[in-house]
Order: structure tokens, then C-alpha cells, then sequence
């Protein structure tokens, strides 16, 4: 029985969380601030990270997820000044090990002239399959350096990509919609846009400027072409298309080829008749 | 005479309007590089240029359907070039070949350890054929070399997202090229999957690639795939543990129980390896076993883990495929279709189905440890 009792209780004390991998800054070539990982030699594949900052010390004037190892976000990078607080959870897929793995970078219009620190808190997760996670808590300082005054200089597109439809019981009650990710090797993905244009006859146009994936589409016939554009900080843009599933036989297309047609004959009759009246 | 030549003229219009095709434009194509929108037919020298193809029209759609190598896809009527990566070796000196050097016999050999320069023309005439483009200067890529199992196929994710796929040889080894990509930093992943279907853990890279480079990523060693012929098995009888991995590899095999046991053994000339464990070495409950691969001073990391229980009667595991949890989709994949599922339920009060599906660890909420759960199955 005590035998018994004893494993009851190490299995309950045994933590969620282990102690280990760290947030730590470095100055880029750019002048810029990366925000690195260190996993401390554990394999990561989820980070979810909160860093604050006093605002009378600090204040950002940009955020940049370019080259960043997160390949999905899962809470977008973001910062408030008046809160002092720059926080982003994202996956890497297959996970990632290394003492240096960039995760997003920032840019200050205020820094100290010396070092400062940013609180670190959040959690890193195992690439286990298990769920475990590591505490990431701590203290991580910045050294101002070249800040501020980084310029963003970025005239690389997004990666290209390819919208999926997706119809499934557990998304929009099984509604038909759209998903897509795309990655910036330079300034980082800012937003994705988005155009629903009905090939049917007065079905009209949708466009939404922020759209996020996955995005619920207003066309459930699929008789739309989509274009989805990937927009990073710098304003570099990348297109897909995706053409409607169920292409209407009277589209604009057709229609306009046949309404020329019969203009045309109309026209030669009127000719023909008036030639030989 | 002049109601004849009118009569004539009205007939020809009206023949003409019905045989004015409405739509003169082929059937599209596209990948996950690039589409082809609306190709029209023609024996003109038309080229299109993106990052990622060059199409040159064609003469002719003539036969339905698509042949594929190593290197290049051509659907017939309308040719694909996948750009040839800048070469990182000189060109052979003692090969010789005349449909590449132009002098010569017919029929040519090609070195593997060998880069051939490309002839300076463009693809095959039309209706099939194919060719080289001669390499862009400014191709940035990465190649990554190394061993996997004999004939697996081997899956490359670029920024988790499938980038290609190529078979490894009978000796496990691979050599796969990610071209056509701009400069940068990516996170390449890199799996395989053996004769029975099983797939190895995810090998997971971040390069920089640099324009006028070429970064080459080699040493890559898979760990063996594992798997178990019995899920619980009644004591002091053997149960197999199986898998696949290079030829000739020394597997070693560790028993996970309060006393970790090790065993070996050696792969066959097809990569199989099977180890009898005797239960009677392990005491009554649930165990798990995974194993590590040696070959040529080279060692993998751990393999995924197979549990057994050891108990009182015998239970045998079953041989169709393992359906993945974490596929919310169904489609066999674990990709950003299943991500996008559980972004969309990310700290949403669940409903019926999207409970079932997309709480991943069963405990009523979708939070960051299913993302996670999610991340070590991703096939891309």
C-alpha cells in the first residue's frame, strides 16, 4: 500500500514544466534586435512568449517575423508601448534545437544609451509528442548599440503559395473555406488580402484587406475566382489565384464572346439588306 | 451573279460563327511552384519565366498523361523545365556523350558523382521531349545528402510546407535539391518513409542560403523505423520489434522498464532488422522500446517509441495502417489544413465534432500542448 501511495504522489509531483531554455537578444547586422532561442538542447516545437519592457526606457517602433525559424503563428508577434509588452505564440513544425533560433526581430525609436532588460515569460514546448513544455522565465537584456533608428529595407516579395479548400464537419459547420500561409524572408508577412470574384452573372465581388486563414468563404457555390495576396511589412506583394471550382457556363466570358457574336450578325444583316434593297 | 457572291458570303458567316471556338485556351495546369492559366497551343518559340519554371510552348497536346524522372515533369503537349541548380563541381573531363556534348555516340552514361553541363538550347520539340536549361547564375539552393532506407521515399518540407520528394537508392542513400528559392533563411524538414509505410521522425534544418550559393547539408542519418508484432504479449514469450533502416546498420535496441535493457542486432541487405525479445527479462506491465542505427562510425538519434504491455495473455498488434490523431482532416496528411482546424478552435469553447477531432490531448480545450502534439506528427 505504501509502495503504491509513494507512486500516487511522484507521479503527481512530477512537474508539468521543467526548467531550461532561454530568450536572449542580439543585435543584427541591420541594426536591428533579434529576439533568439536558446533551447538549452531540447528539440521545440511551440513557443509562446511574453517579453516586458518599461515604456519610460523602451519604445518599439517596429516588429519584423522575417527568417523567423516560427513557420505558423498561432497569436501573431504584437507590441503596446503603453503596456509595455511585446507577446507572439507560433509552431516550427517538426520542431527545432539550437542556441540561437531566431523568433522575431525588433526595432526601437527609444532605447537607453547602456543596457536594459526585458522581463521574459511564456513556454516552450517538447518536440515529443507529449505536450510537455519548458519555462521560459528570466531576464533578458538589451544592449541599444546602433538602436535607434534601424531602417526597414525589405524589396523581396513572400514566399510564392497555394490557397486549399477545405470543406470539413469541425470548421464552419462544414461550410466550404479557404486556407493559406505564406512566409517573408525579409520584413516578415504584415497581412494577407483577399478577393472573392463571382464568374456569375451579377454574382458581384468580395474583397476583405485583412483576412486570416482559415477564412470562410462567402461563395459557397465555388463559382468565384480567388486571389489571395500575401502583403509583408514593406509592402511587397504575392499573389495566388485560385480559379473557381464550378465555373459557371454563363460567365462574363461567354457571355461577352456571344453578345459580340450576335452584334455582329446583327450588323451584317442590316448590311446585307440594305445593299441589296 | 452579285445575290450569288452575297449568298456565299452570308453562308460563310454563318459557318464561320458556329465553328469560332468560345474558348480556344487548353486545360490549365499548376503545382505548388507554379499553374500554367490557360495555355494556348502553338509551334511559336514563346517562353514564360518565373522564379521556379520556364514553359516553352509546344506544338501539339497529342497524347494524354505525364512522364516523370528524377529531375524533370513533362506533361505531354506542354513541357515543364524544372531550372538545373548552378553546378558545384566542374563538369566531367572523360565524359563523353553526343546528346549532351554534341560529338560522339548516341548513348551515354552519366557519372553520379558527375555534374553534366547542360547544352546551351532549350527542351524537345513538341508533343514530349524535355531538356536542360542552362543553370541560372543567380539560383540560390541547398542539397541534402545522406541515408535513409533502401528505396524509401523521402519528403522535403520547406518552411513546413511539402517542397518535393525523391527515392532513395538500394544502399539508403539520398540526395535531394531545394532549388529556386530566394535568399534567406529556411526551416527545411526532411522524412522518409519505409517499405511498410511507416514514417520516421521529422529531420528538421534551418539554412541560410545565399545568392551564387550553393549550401549543402549532408551526414543526414534517419534513425530506424520501429514497430511491434504483438500489443501486449503474456509473459516469458517473445515479441518481435521490426523496423527498417540502412543496410547492414547495427540497431540497438532499448527495452524501457525500471531496468532499461539493450540489445542488438544487424540490418539486412533491404535495411530489415528484427530483434526476438524474450519478456521473461522485464517483469509484468506496460513497457515501451525504441532503437538508435550504427553505421560506418555514423550513429542516428532515437527512433519513434513502440509500447507493449507484458501480462497473461497475448494480444497481436494489427497490421493496417495507424490512423494519426493528429490528421483532424482525414486526408492522410498533417499539414496547414489540420493547423489552420485548430487555429481556428485555439481557446474557442468546442463544439461536438471539433471536439472530437481537434482536442488533440482529450482534455476539453484546445490549447498550445495540441499545437505541440500536432508539430511532432507533421508530415507537411
Amino acid at each position: 500500500m505504501k509502495k503504491y501511495l509513494f507512486l500516487l504522489l511522484a507521479t503527481l509531483l512530477i512537474p508539468n514544466q521543467v526548467l531550461g531554455a532561454a530568450i536572449r537578444f542580439q543585435n543584427s547586422a541591420l541594426g536591428q534586435v533579434d529576439v533568439l532561442l536558446d533551447t538549452e538542447g531540447d528539440a521545440i516545437n511551440v513557443i509562446d512568449v511574453s517579453l516586458r519592457f518599461d515604456p519610460k526606457v523602451f519604445q518599439i517602433a517596429s516588429l519584423g517575423d522575417g527568417n523567423s525559424a516560427v513557420n505558423f503563428w498561432i497569436t501573431k508577434p504584437g507590441f503596446s508601448n503603453d503596456d509595455g509588452l511585446v507577446s507572439f505564440s507560433g509552431m516550427i513544425p517538426g520542431g527545432m534545437m539550437g542556441s540561437a533560433v531566431k523568433l522575431i526581430n525588433l526595432n526601437f525609436s527609444k532605447a537607453p544609451a547602456s543596457e536594459g532588460s526585458f522581463r521574459v515569460s511564456g513556454s516552450a514546448y517538447l518536440n515529443d509528442g507529449s505536450g510537455r513544455s519548458i519555462s521560459l522565465a528570466g531576464d533578458a537584456l538589451v544592449n541599444p548599440g546602433s538602436m535607434p533608428g534601424a531602417n526597414l529595407s525589405d524589396e523581396i516579395s513572400p514566399e510564392s503559395f497555394v490557397p486549399q479548400l477545405i470543406q470539413n464537419d469541425s470548421l464552419y459547420d462544414g461550410k466550404w473555406a479557404l486556407v493559406f500561409s505564406t512566409t517573408d524572408k525579409g520584413s516578415g508577412i504584415a497581412r494577407y488580402e483577399l478577393i472573392e470574384n463571382s464568374l456569375v452573372l451579377g454574382g458581384g465581388r468580395f474583397s476583405s484587406s485583412s483576412a486570416g486563414s482559415p477564412y470562410l468563404l462567402k461563395d459557397q457555390k465555388l463559382a468565384s475566382d480567388i486571389y489571395v495576396r500575401a502583403v509583408d511589412r514593406a509592402g511587397n506583394v504575392r499573389e495566388a489565384i485560385l480559379e473557381a471550382k464550378n465555373k459557371p457556363f454563363w460567365n462574363w466570358t461567354n457571355a461577352a464572346v456571344l453578345l459580340v457574336l450576335l452584334l455582329l450578325i446583327v450588323v451584317a444583316y442590316v448590311f446585307l439588306r440594305r445593299r441589296y434593297k | 451573279m452579285r445575290k450569288s457572291w452575297s449568298k456565299i458570303i452570308l453562308q460563310l458567316a454563318t459557318v464561320s460563327f458556329f465553328v469560332i471556338p468560345i474558348l480556344a485556351a487548353g486545360e490549365n495546369y499548376s503545382s505548388s511552384n507554379f499553374k500554367v492559366a490557360d495555355p494556348v497551343i502553338d509551334s511559336g518559340a514563346g517562353l514564360s519565366v518565373s522564379a521556379s519554371y520556364k514553359l516553352q510552348s509546344s506544338v501539339g497536346q497529342l497524347v494524354a498523361g505525364s512522364g516523370l524522372t528524377a529531375s524533370y515533369r513533362i506533361n505531354s503537349g506542354f513541357l515543364y523545365y524544372v531550372i538545373p541548380p548552378v553546378p558545384t563541381h566542374k563538369s566531367c573531363v572523360s565524359q563523353t556523350c553526343a546528346t549532351i556534348t554534341g560529338a560522339g555516340t548516341d548513348t551515354c552514361t552519366v557519372d553520379a558523382n558527375c555534374v553534366v553541363t547542360p547544352p546551351s538550347g532549350g527542351g524537345g520539340g513538341g508533343g514530349g521531349g524535355g531538356g536542360y536549361w542552362p543553370p541560372t547564375p543567380s539560383e540560390v539552393q541547398a542539397i541534402f545528402r545522406g541515408k535513409a532506407y533502401p528505396r524509401s521515399v523521402i519528403t522535403i518540407l520547406k518552411d513546413g510546407q511539402i517542397f518535393g520528394t525523391t527515392l532513395a537508392g538500394d544502399d539508403a542513400n539520398f540526395e535531394i535539391r531545394a532549388s529556386g528559392l530566394t535568399a534567406g533563411s529556411y526551416n527545411f524538414g526532411i522524412w522518409a518513409e519505409d517499405s511498410q509505410y511507416n514514417r520516421s521522425l521529422t529531420q528538421q534544418f534551418q539554412v541560410g542560403v545565399t545568392t551564387g550559393f550553393t549550401t549543402v547539408v549532408s551526414g543526414i542519418f534517419f534513425a530506424p523505423t520501429i514497430s511491434v508484432d504483438k500489443i501486449e504479449v503474456q509473459r516469458g514469450q517473445p515479441i518481435s520489434i521490426f523496423g527498417q533502416s540502412a543496410p547492414s546498420s547495427t540497431i540497438s535496441v532499448l527495452i524501457n522498464s525500471p531496468r532499461q535493457l539493450t540489445k542488438k542486432t544487424i540490418s539486412d541487405e533491404s535495411g530489415i532488422w528484427l530483434y526476438k525479445f524474450d519478456t521473461s527479462e522485464v517483469d509484468y506491465g506496460d513497457h515501451s522500446t525504441r532503437a538508435t542505427a550504427a553505421k560506418d562510425g555514423d550513429m542516428t538519434s532515437f527512433s519513434k517509441t513502440a509500447g507493449f504491455k507484458v501480462g497473461t495473455k497475448t494480444i497481436l498488434a494489427s497490421l493496417t495502417p495507424k490512423t494519426i490523431k493528429t490528421d483532424i482532416s482525414g486526408d492522410g496528411r498533417v499539414n496547414l489544413v489540420d493547423f489552420s482546424i485548430l487555429a481556428y478552435w485555439y481557446r474557442r469553447a468546442l463544439t461536438t465534432p471539433a471536439a472530437q477531432k481537434a482536442d488533440l490531448n482529450a482534455d476539453g480545450k484546445v490549447d498550445l500542448k495540441d499545437f505541440s502534439i500536432m508539430a511532432y506528427y507533421w508530415t507537411g
